[in-house]
């Protein structure tokens, strides 16, 4: 039985033939889909294609505004392409009840600050999910988030100004899960506590150069943050090294992560949900050495519910300068993870060992390498075996292994010493690699030393 | 029912200028406009005629249907066939498959279509756009002026 179905209302013909315009005959849809499978300016320039097309553009959900303003359109015959674009968003976020997502990167100083204000200012009255506003050259530009208003839909926010904030009493982001701040003066002190506070379901704070002019102290109080990421590079930092502070009060923080000078003072409260923790301290001025030291003890001491910690080799020498006061750190109860990257000293090694007595359920220990006369020197191992060795550790793993005498001795006393342990991992320097027959020797030598109750994972390091 | 549905063995398109297709059934399942049909009827065989698709272009997009929907091809293989598929195109193919893809109401192969215009007219002036779409403009010089001041960021 064939079926045929004849020509229906549903199937409508037209004129197959006729090649005029049969794009504009489209459905909508299908023309918005081209738009935004195209960068924003061919986008917007569709808009003079005739009038079907001309609001066709503002009904996009997606925005990526970037523009570069070279320094020959300073004269009047090409004024600044920057202002045009603010106008052009301006009309936009007037026109449309679209946006989703908008994006807007300036690379340029001659921006008129009045119109990023009013850019934010028209954004929160958007649906708007996502926003991006980034001023990529430093300006002495004043930028005010606009006072009374909450953006209501708003789930990721960056800001990347490059200028001065002000946060006024009233703004607020009652959705914003995901806020990064990036290149930041704060205005006064209440702006760089209120921006942190007036979310009260954010998630994610990623922190990016914060500049210690105007104020003493950052101040991060949030319960719903799960992670938190520091980045400040040296720069940052005010005329007195003794005089940034950035406190920390987050019950639910999960994740910390720091790179930063050690001068800067961290005062972590309730820290108390913490996992995963960085620490990278970079370098830091011999005046400042003691004070650093300190600053680094009470970072550290509000972490002590951390389950995996990462130390840069810096913050190990932060640290040694605190010789006097590290018995101050507290027990890492909780902490089974301990990697400490790159470099390696007799100073540093015996900071290492001091934070490993203070973990008596490490199960895992990365060190950065092996130091020679490590075993000769009473104080470090033989006097006391760590806790952990006896009743947790179970996996070793040293980078840059060379499979030199005195590592492999180094190896055999974890092996005497460490009750559980069942893997060693050796990340192999290439001197070790080149040499086949050395390589070989150690492997067998290791594999007899444990008498089968250890795995020898060897690994190439990539540096 | 549905046993009756699964024995639909062969699908017969009919092309605007009268040329026959003969499918199987799970080639036009991308096609929901003919899969809508297919599926209200409950019959062995169903000849169904697409008055606004031309036979050749009925016949790419069966040849398109036929390598997406096969299981053997790799996804490597399927995508030089892609690639191949829109060289061998001129402009005016491309906008007549995309508007079959629409008509066909065929997701993928209408985002496929879409992402070769959009890559043709990336980057060109209004005036290549025009052409390349055969858009006749409906303003006046001087309201096509004041939309390029308005929008002057765009046109710089």
């Amino acid at each position: 039985m064939v079926g045929t179905i004849s020509s229906t209302n549903k199937i409508q013909r037209h004129n197959v033939g006729d090649m005029k315009d049969m794009i504009s005959d489209l459905p909508e849809g299908v023309l918005l889909y081209i738009l935004s499978l195209l960068p924003i300016k061919d986008a917007v320039r569709t808009s003079i294609l005739a009038t079907k097309w001309r609001n066709l553009w503002t009904c996009l959900s997606t925005f990526d505004f970037k523009t570069v303003c070279s320094r020959y359109e300073s004269n009047n015959r090409y004024p600044n392409s920057a202002n045009f674009l603010l106008d052009l968003v301006e009309r936009l976020l007037h026109q449309s009840t679209s946006i989703q997502s908008l994006c807007v990167q300036i690379f340029g100083m001659a921006i008129d600050a009045q119109k990023i204000n009013y850019l934010l200012y028209f954004a929160s009255k958007h649906k708007i999910q996502c926003l991006t506003l980034s001023l990529v050259d430093r300006n002495d530009k004043l930028v005010a988030l606009p006072n009374f208003s909450a953006f209501e839909s708003l789930n990721e926010l960056y800001l990347g100004l490059n200028s001065t904030l002000y946060v006024p009493t009233g703004t607020c982001f009652p959705r914003l899960k995901t806020l990064a701040v990036s290149n930041v003066t704060f205005a006064d002190e209440k702006s760089a506590q209120r921006l942190f506070s007036v979310c009260p379901v954010l998630q994610e704070l990623t922190l990016y150069n914060c500049y210690w002019k105007n104020i003493k102290l950052i101040s991060i109080t949030n319960s719903t943050l799960r992670k938190l990421t520091i980045d400040f590079d040296a720069k940052c930092l005010g005329y007195h090294f003794d005089d940034c502070t950035v406190k920390i009060d987050a019950v639910n923080l999960l994740s910390l992560k720091c790179t930063c000078n050690p001068t800067i003072e961290f005062i972590p409260v309730n820290l108390t949900s913490i996992v995963d923790a960085w620490i990278y301290l970079g370098c830091h001025n011999p005046e400042g050495e003691l004070y650093a030291a300190n600053c680094a003890i009470k970072l550290l001491s509000g972490l002590s519910s951390v389950k995996s910690l990462k130390l840069s080799q810096d913050t190990l020498e932060c640290l040694y300068h605190a010789k006097a006061t590290i018995h101050h750190l507290p027990s890492f109860d909780n902490l089974t993870h301990l990697y400490v990257h790159s470099g390696n000293s007799d100073g540093t090694n015996k900071v290492v060992m001091d934070i490993i007595r203070k973990t008596p359920k490490l199960e895992f220990l990365q060190i950065p390498a092996v130091v020679l006369n490590c075993l000769n020197d009473g104080d470090l191992f033989l006097n006391s075996v760590p806790w952990c060795f006896k009743i947790s550790l179970n996996i070793l793993c040293i980078l840059n292994f060379r499979g030199d005498e005195y590592e492999i001795q180094f190896v055999r006393f974890f092996l005497n010493n460490a009750t559980f342990l069942r893997e060693i991992q050796l990340f192999c320097s290439r001197y070790l690699l080149a040499d086949s027959k050395k390589a070989e020797d150690v492997r067998k030598k290791l594999q007899h030393d444990s008498q089968g109750n250890c795995v020898f994972k060897f690994y190439f390091q990539l540096l | 029912m549905a046993a009756e549905k699964s024995s639909i063995k062969i699908i017969t398109l009919i092309a605007a200028d009268g040329s026959v297709f003969e499918v199987e059934p799970n080639i036009v399942k991308e096609m929901k406009t003919v899969q809508s049909y297919i599926d209200e009827l409950d019959q062995n065989t169903v000849s169904i005629p697409l008055p606004n698709v031309f036979g050749n272009d009925l016949a790419m997009i069966i040849e398109y249907c036929k390598k997406h929907a096969s299981e053997e091809e790799t996804k490597e293989a399927k995508e030089e066939f892609d690639f191949e598929f829109v060289k061998r195109m001129k402009s005016d193919d491309k906008l007549r498959l995309l508007q079959a893809a629409s008509y066909l109401n065929m997701e993928s192969f209408l985002q496929f279509m879409a992402k070769a215009i959009a890559a043709e007219i990336e980057n060109q002036s209004v005036e290549f756009v025009r052409d390349y779409f055969q858009i006749e403009s409906d303003f006046t010089p001087e309201e096509e002026a004041e939309l390029r001041k308005e929008n002057e960021w765009a046109f710089k």
